[in-house]
Formats: C-alpha cells, sequence, structure tokens
C-alpha cells in the first residue's frame, strides 16, 4: 500500500495528479519542486525501498520518446520506446531497473498528452510504420488500475495507423482491455521465463498460469499478442524446464494468432551487475555461471548460443519463422 | 547498530535509562553513551553542534549502512504536547536546501520539518520546526544509506504552549512518555539495516590472506568470490590440497573461478 506519494508542485492541481492521489486516501502527500530531487538523490538503496515503495507523481518535460537500442524489436524498421512510468509493481531479481536507479520508487508522468504528441510526431515523419515500446521502464499494465494510462493511450494509438504500440507486461490487469475493442496496431505482450524460475525470480508477479490464463483471454477477444521469453535464464534443468514452457503456452493459445515470439539472453551492463550483486550478494543468480567483458555481464558466448539456440529450434516447432524475433 | 543524536541531556535522559546505555570513557568532545546495540551522543544545540556530533560518533566505530535517529522535541502550530513525528523532508531554512528521509513502511506518522537557526515561535502550518535535524543528516548521509537515516521529534511547543515555557522536567516527560515508540521506531529501522548485513565469509577470507598476499583490487575479487563459494557451492572449511600447493594470487583467484564455473544456476524459491 502507497504510505507516501510525492508531488511537484507544478502539477499538483492538476486533475490527473487529484484522480490518483483520490486512490490513496490515506496516503501522505509531500511537495516538491521536481522529482529528481527525491527519485536520483545520494545514498538511497533500492532493495530497501522495494519493500514499500512510495509514489512520485510528476511532470515529464523531454525526452519522452526515445529510439531503443539497437537490436531491440520486432521486424519494424522504426522503433521507438517510452516511459509514462519509471520503476515496477513487481520485484524481478534479473531487472535491470534495480541497477539502473537509485530509487524504487514509483515515478508516475501525468502528462500522458505529452507522450502521445511526440509518438504522433515521431509517426509523422516517416510513411513507414514505427513501432512504439510501452514496457521499458516499467510494466505496462501492473499499474494500469492506478494511472489509466493504456486506456486513454489506446484511445489515441486506434486514431494512428502508422503507429504501432508493444505493450509488454506480466501483469494479469486486462479488464480494461477485454472491455474494449481490440486495436489493429497494438499488441499485447507477454513475458515467460519458465514456472521454476519465474517462482525463484520474478517476485510478486503473477503466476506463469495466470500470465497464460490472460493471454488466452485476450487473444479470444481479438487483441494481437505476443510471447517475450527475455531475459533466457540457464539452469540445470534448461531444457525440461523451456519445453514444459512452451508446451504450457501452445496447449493453451493459437499458435497460428501470435503476432510475434522474441527471445534474448540474460545480459546486463556491468555497472548495473555490480550494484544489483551490491544490493544482493545472496542471489544465486548472480553468483552463477556469468562472465564479464569489458562493458556487459552475461553467460559465456558458447553457454549464451547454446541456450538461443535451443530455444530457437524449440519455438520452431510450434510457430512460423516469419514471427520469430532474437533480441540482441 | 542503532546510533541515536540528541541536542540535550533531557532528552538523552529518559534514552540512556530505557536503554541500559553507559557512559564511554573515550569519548571526549561529545558525550557519548553506549550499549552493544546502541550509541547514544549528546551534541548541544544547532545544526553545526548536530553535525559535528554525528561526526564524531561515526568516527567512534561506525560500519557502513547502520541506523541513525535524530531524536528530539520540535515546535508545531496545532499538534498536541506529546504527538511523536518522523520527518518525511528536513530543509535547512538558512541554506533553503531539503532532504527527503526515505520512509520504508514507516510506524509513525511523518510530517514536513525545518531546521532554523534561531527558536521559532511563528510557526507553519503542519510543519515541525527544530534546530539540529539538517545538520545531522547532512553529516549521518555520509555513513549510511538514506532510509535508515530518520528525525523523529516529540511536539514541546505549539501556539498555546510557547517555547518559552519549556522546562527540563517537561523535555524528559515527553521523551520519557515516547520511549517505547521511539524503541520500536528504531527496531523498525533496525530490521530494514539486517536486510544488508552481507554474507558472511571472513574466516574463509582470513583463511586466504593470511596464506597469501593479495593487491587492493585481488582482495576485492576474492571477496566476491569467496561469497560466491559459500552461496553456491557451501563454506571452504578447509582448502583442498590442489589450492594450498598454488603459489601466485592470480592462480589462486583462478582456482576460484573455474570451480564455480563448473556450477550452473538452480532455481530455489
Ligand atoms: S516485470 Fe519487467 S519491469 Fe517489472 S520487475 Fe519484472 S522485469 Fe522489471
Amino acid at each position: 500500500m502507497i504510505q507516501h506519494i510525492y508531488v511537484e508542485r507544478e502539477i499538483a492541481s492538476h486533475p490527473r495528479t487529484r484522480q490518483i492521489c483520490d486512490k490513496f486516501p490515506n496516503a501522505t502527500i509531500i511537495d516538491c519542486d521536481r522529482y529528481t530531487s527525491v527519485f536520483n538523490s545520494n545514498a538511497q538503496n533500492f532493495r530497501l525501498q522495494k519493500k514499500n515503495p512510495s509514489l512520485i507523481l510528476a511532470r515529464k518535460h523531454q525526452n519522452r520518446v526515445t529510439a531503443t537500442p539497437a537490436g531491440y524489436g520486432i521486424g519494424g524498421e522504426r522503433n521507438y520506446y517510452f516511459s509514462h512510468m519509471l520503476n515496477c509493481l513487481y520485484d524481478c531479481r534479473y531487472c535491470f531497473l534495480q541497477g539502473m536507479y537509485r530509487s524504487a520508487h514509483y515515478v508516475v508522468f501525468i502528462n500522458y498528452e505529452d507522450f502521445i504528441e511526440d509518438i504522433k510526431k515521431t509517426a509523422a515523419d516517416s510513411e513507414q510504420p514505427s513501432w512504439f515500446f510501452s514496457g521499458y521502464d516499467c510494466d505496462s499494465l501492473a499499474m494500469e488500475p492506478v494511472t489509466g494510462f493504456m486506456k486513454f493511450a489506446l484511445d489515441e494509438f486506434a486514431k494512428q495507423p502508422l503507429a504501432n504500440l508493444e505493450i509488454r507486461t506480466k501483469s494479469t490487469q486486462i479488464r480494461d482491455l477485454l472491455g474494449r475493442d481490440p486495436i489493429d496496431n497494438s499488441v499485447i505482450a507477454y513475458s515467460f521465463t519458465p514456472d521454476s524460475t519465474a517462482k525463484a525470480l520474478e517476485h510478486k508477479a503473477p503466476t506463469v498460469s495466470k500470465r497464460i490464463a490472460s493471454l488466452r483471454k485476450l487473444q479470444n477477444h481479438g487483441w494481437k499478442t505476443g510471447l517475450r521469453l527475455d531475459p533466457l535464464i540457464y539452469s540445470e534443468s534448461f531444457e525440461q524446464d523451456y519445453k514444459t514452457l512452451l508446451h504450457d503456452l501452445f496447449s493453451h493459445l493459437d499458435a497460428a494468432k501470435i503476432h510475434s515470439v522474441s527471445y534474448g539472453p540474460f545480459r546486463l551492463p556491468k555497472g548495473f551487475f555490480k550494484k544489483m550483486v551490491k544490493l544482493y550478494p545472496r542471489e544465486k543468480l548472480f553468483a552463477s555461471v556469468l562472465t564479464e567483458n569489458s562493458a556487459m555481464v552475461s553467460y559465456q558466448s558458447e553457454l549464451e548460443q547454446y541456450c538461443q539456440n535451443f530455444v530457437e529450434s524449440l519455438l520452431l516447432s510450434y510457430i512460423d519463422e516469419s514471427v520469430l524475433f532474437p533480441c540482441s | 547498530m542503532l546510533n541515536i543524536v540528541v541536542a540535550l541531556m533531557p532528552e538523552a535522559q529518559p534514552l540512556i535509562e530505557a536503554l541500559s546505555l553507559k557512559r564511554r570513557a573515550d569519548s571526549t568532545a561529545f558525550s557519548v553513551y553506549s550499549s552493544p546495540s546502541c550509541n547514544l551522543v549528546v551534541s548541544g544545540i544547532g545544526k553545526c553542534n548536530s553535525a559535528a556530533a554525528t561526526t564524531w560518533l561515526a568516527a567512534l566505530g561506525a560500519n557502513q549502512d547502520q541506523v541513525w535517529l535524530n531524536a528530539g522535541i520540535a515546535g508545531t502550530r496545532t499538534e498536541p504536547l506529546g504527538s511523536l513525528f518522523c520527518a518525511h523532508s528536513v530543509e535547512d531554512q538558512a541554506q533553503a536546501k531539503i532532504w527527503y528521509p526515505v520512509q520504508v513502511a514507516s510506524p509513525l506518522l511523518s510530517k514536513p520539518l525545518l531546521t532554523t537557526d534561531a527558536p521559532v515561535t511563528d510557526y507553519n502550518n503542519n510543519t515541525l520546526h527544530d534546530m539540529e535535524a539538517s545538520g545531522f543528516i547532512s553529516a549521518a548521509l555520509r555513513f549510511s544509506s538514506a532510509e535508515l537515516i530518520q528525525c523523529a521529534k516529540v511536539v514541546s511547543d505549539n501556539t498555546d504552549n510557547p517555547v518559552s515555557a519549556i522546562t527540563e522536567p517537561l523535555v524528559r516527560e515527553l521523551i520519557n512518555d515516547n520511549t517505547p515508540l521511539l524503541q520500536q521506531y528504531g527496531e523498525h529501522l533496525q530490521t530494514l539495516a539486517d536486510d544488508l548485513i552481507r554474507p558472511d565469509i571472513d574466516r574463509m577470507l582470513h583463511e586466504f590472506t593470511s596464506r597469501w598476499r593479495f593487491s587492493v583490487t585481488q582482495q576485492r575479487q576474492l571477496q566476491r568470490l569467496l561469497e560466491r563459494h559459500q552461496l553456491v557451492i557451501g563454506e571452504l572449511t578447509t582448502l583442498p590440497e590442489s589450492l594450498q600447493k598454488l603459489r601466485s594470487t592470480s592462480s589462486v583467484l583462478s582456482w576460484l573461478r573455474e570451480a564455480l564455473s563448473a556450477v550452473p544456476y538452480e532455481n530455489a524459491p
């Protein structure tokens, strides 16, 4: 439960700020100048804050829409991401957000209209379709009952046929999606690791079976759906675990209707990894067979290649190569 | 370890008694009282004294990630005497600087706190007023994490009970009445701090560093390799012969890396 809400003075009287604050009638409201003075201040501990994060309501002034890193995408030429929110309700131990941010507080940027304006402008720069990825710095749906962002964004995307939206999530908050007609230029993509990995590492996230059930409902409702097997986590039972996962997925979903499947290795920038180890020195995942090069921490290239090849060939027994996208 | 910084002896006395603290003979600049789990320093009035006393206490032997609590009295406009609050923001009026002590599942209600250079009689609505917190917090942030550094204040004056009416017995009584809550708050913060304790590899580390001379960088690598070893293989209770016969420190580190690279990750909920 949110106990404290930091609110930038500039947006204190914005109707959306009030709506969100009203959802937490017992929370203490703390005013601040810029969210960065709370979120980026020194000597914070992400792990301790994760026990009970506060909410920060702010305005995002610039860099609302950014080109994705190379290798991130599902077949489009023009790929962008945007983050109406920073940080996540869930607590996946492999999540790079722990290494990237000093604070685990949830930041919600309430100027949704500005995000949509920037998305429209970016899409209008070309006659080619563009992809906009949500859920890069957060889970796209987990906080939807609080933010209502996707509800707002989908109405806008519906009017922008050249702008495609990927909603990436592990959340089962799909009531709004099931209560409306699907839009053609949006994909709801669920992230998965095998059940045993999810139980060990994806703390507070819905179980794999609940995610599959949500995905099935969305698919039956007519939404384009995607699977994201990213990161691939190696374990002793890797082969069996992924066989079981894919069997479970494709016995509940219509493989022919899957829009896209992507998969990628477990990799982290070295600085992020070091910070994560410091936060969780007892985490076995970080003590396992990983190797460092100058910039990244990952599995040794042979092991990484093996994981990718194995999952790829397994996937190809269920789906067509044209919907398969490796992430690098 | 809980480190408490208070301004005056009447604020300190009830805490010293409740926590069974003993005066430390080795502290000359400030009066320090200690037990195996708690230190308390009496700073004197004002933010500079508070900063100096905090630093002094840290220099007496505080490790990283300990709990730091500035406890004492504060004024506010309307809250009744004896109410206890923690501070969710601390503003230094003279410097126009503000800190946001991070609240993690705090059992106390919180308020903004304004640190002034002189006693205040014209209280801002809703805000606690004191003369130490900004000095304390700016110093304590050098020694610990923001979630573990808090200010807890008991209301001693308000519009109906002016600052001029504060007496030593009143301060003692106000703090004494709140001592159980302050203790609980300290325990809550200590529970958070306990989460940050690193794996205990001291015995293994000693075994290695007494046998081989590692450089500073190598010692850091060794520390992490031993932590990993303890996690995924177990504690090295005795050094295997293949390890003992190694001469160079780099080959010792390679031996450990090699041993670890053979063990895959196992999911354990
Ligand atoms: S769901 Fe995604 S964003 Fe959230 S913690 Fe897990 S990996 Fe990070």
